[in-house]
């Protein structure tokens, strides 16, 4: 669980937005682990199985019939308290972004996963996953008062 | 801008509390699921044993026969029936019989069904037309079974000519089947060797039902001879059976009077409704008498 808890938390709470259904999502992935018959070949292997299951679990709660009906759409982040207010103003600025934005966008920016990569394990087009990509980063240097450095 | 997204990141991470949390569920879940698979297991296994018990129960109350219809002409068979009325095997016990069973659908049918059918059946029909007699005899143990089952088998007989209906125990069906006759004949063997100690299963085994009563009737009619009128043609067996190797005509007629007044249903059955009519035709003293 340690090498991969922040990984799966993170994308958890950038997916959802919701540390309740964060945590929910959290224990389902690990369990769904435990339970698992996989052989993974490699570190990485096993790391995008998480990853994918991750992605995987966090839609099916937000396409759960249940929730659907008791979830406001406009739900504000769970962060953390103790970050600064600099770190703070980023991580809203991508919790702001589309839901298709944020997964690529952390999986790109902080995990240095390719396009090709993440098109692979969130099953879409490598095409898709560079313009989600293009279009995050302009959405990001517009909320976040133009820095274009990346 | 890569950078600080990074930095941004980093802050992100999954506290104790939820490792621990979730460790906890792990271990929880992974009891309970095994749990759950232990009890499946066993819930499973109990629904088979149980289906198993209850298809085997069934199986064995329906293929159980509780009694037997013997179908006696000159095709010999009998028809097993179970507790529910239905005829589960039939078997035959010549080859005219074995024919007949092979050729009629009689299994898993009513037994009432199966004597219709029985009795449609054109050869037996050929048989019943020639005045060969028909003996059903139901083999119960249980009385009041069995008195249904013969009132049942009289109500389907009941249009037809020269059928003999009986009811009597399963005593002798061991016997009956060791020497390969159906009980219906065996019965009618027992009686004829009340009379003539000499026969043998083997005797009748080829004959009808019709030849196999006349033989009773005309043994009878030997042994009260001497008694009634000494008159030396049934004094004396051996002569009669000679004569009957040459002419089968002549004991016939010396004992035909007799025939008609003597009544041999014998045993310790019940009778049913007799509409048989002994013709003494005596076609069997030559093949097998003496």
């Amino acid at each position: 669980m340690e090498r991969y808890a922040d990984t799966v938390w993170r994308l958890c709470l950038i997916h959802l937005k919701n540390r309740a259904d964060a945590e929910d999502v959290f224990q389902t992935v690990f369990l769904k682990y435990v339970l698992s018959t996989a052989a993974f070949e490699s570190d990485e292997h096993e790391k995008a199985w998480f990853i994918r299951v991750t992605v995987n679990a966090c839609r099916d709660l937000l396409r759960s019939f249940f929730r659907s009906r008791t979830v406001p759409l406009d739900e504000l982040a769970d962060l953390p308290a103790n970050v600064p207010e600099d770190h703070r103003e980023v991580l809203d600025a991508v919790l702001a972004l589309p839901a298709k934005y944020r997964d690529v966008v952390y999986l790109h920016y902080y995990e240095g996963y390719t396009a090709p990569e993440i098109g692979y394990m969130l099953g879409k087009n490598v095409n898709s996953v560079y313009t989600l990509l293009a279009r995050a980063k302009k959405q990001l240097a517009e909320m976040l008062g133009g820095d274009r450095d990346g | 801008m890569d950078e600080r997204l990074r930095q941004s990141f980093d802050h992100i991470q999954a506290g104790e509390g939820l490792k621990r949390r979730t460790s906890a569920y792990l271990v929880q879940q992974a009891f309970y699921r095994q749990r759950v698979r232990s009890l499946r297991r066993w819930a499973l296994a109990a629904a088979c044993a149980l289906l198993l018990t209850v298809g085997s129960l069934g199986g064995w109350l329906f293929f159980t026969p509780v009694s037997t219809i013997s179908v006696d002409i000159n095709p010999s068979l009998e028809l097993n029936i179970n507790r529910f009325d239905r005829v589960v095997s039939v078997d035959g016990f010549n080859e005219a019989g074995q024919a007949l069973a092979q050729n009629l659908d009689l299994r898993f049918v009513n037994y009432t069904e199966a004597l219709k059918r029985l009795l449609a059946d054109a050869e037996v029909q050929a048989y019943l037309d020639q005045g060969e007699g028909l003996s059903l005899l139901v083999v119960c143990d249980d009385q009041e079974r069995s008195g249904q089952m013969l009132a049942q088998v009289e109500g389907c007989t009941s249009g037809q000519q020269n059928v003999h209906c009986h009811a009597g125990g399963s005593e002798n069906s061991a016997e009956a089947h060791a020497v390969g006759l159906s009980c219906g004949k065996y019965r009618a063997y027992l009686q004829l060797r009340e009379l003539d100690p000499t026969v043998a299963p083997e005797d009748v085994e080829g004959l009808s039902m019709r030849e196999i009563r006349q033989w009773i009737q005309e043994a009878a009619d030997q042994e009260e001879a001497p008694a009634e009128t000494p008159e030396p043609s049934c004094d004396n067996k051996e002569t009669s059976s000679e004569e009957a190797a040459s002419s089968s005509e002549a004991p016939e007629s010396s004992c035909e009077s007799k025939a008609e007044a003597g009544s041999h249903n014998g045993g310790s059955a019940q009778h049913g409704q007799g509409h048989g009519q002994h013709d003494g035709g005596g076609k069997h003293q030559g093949k097998k008498h003496g």
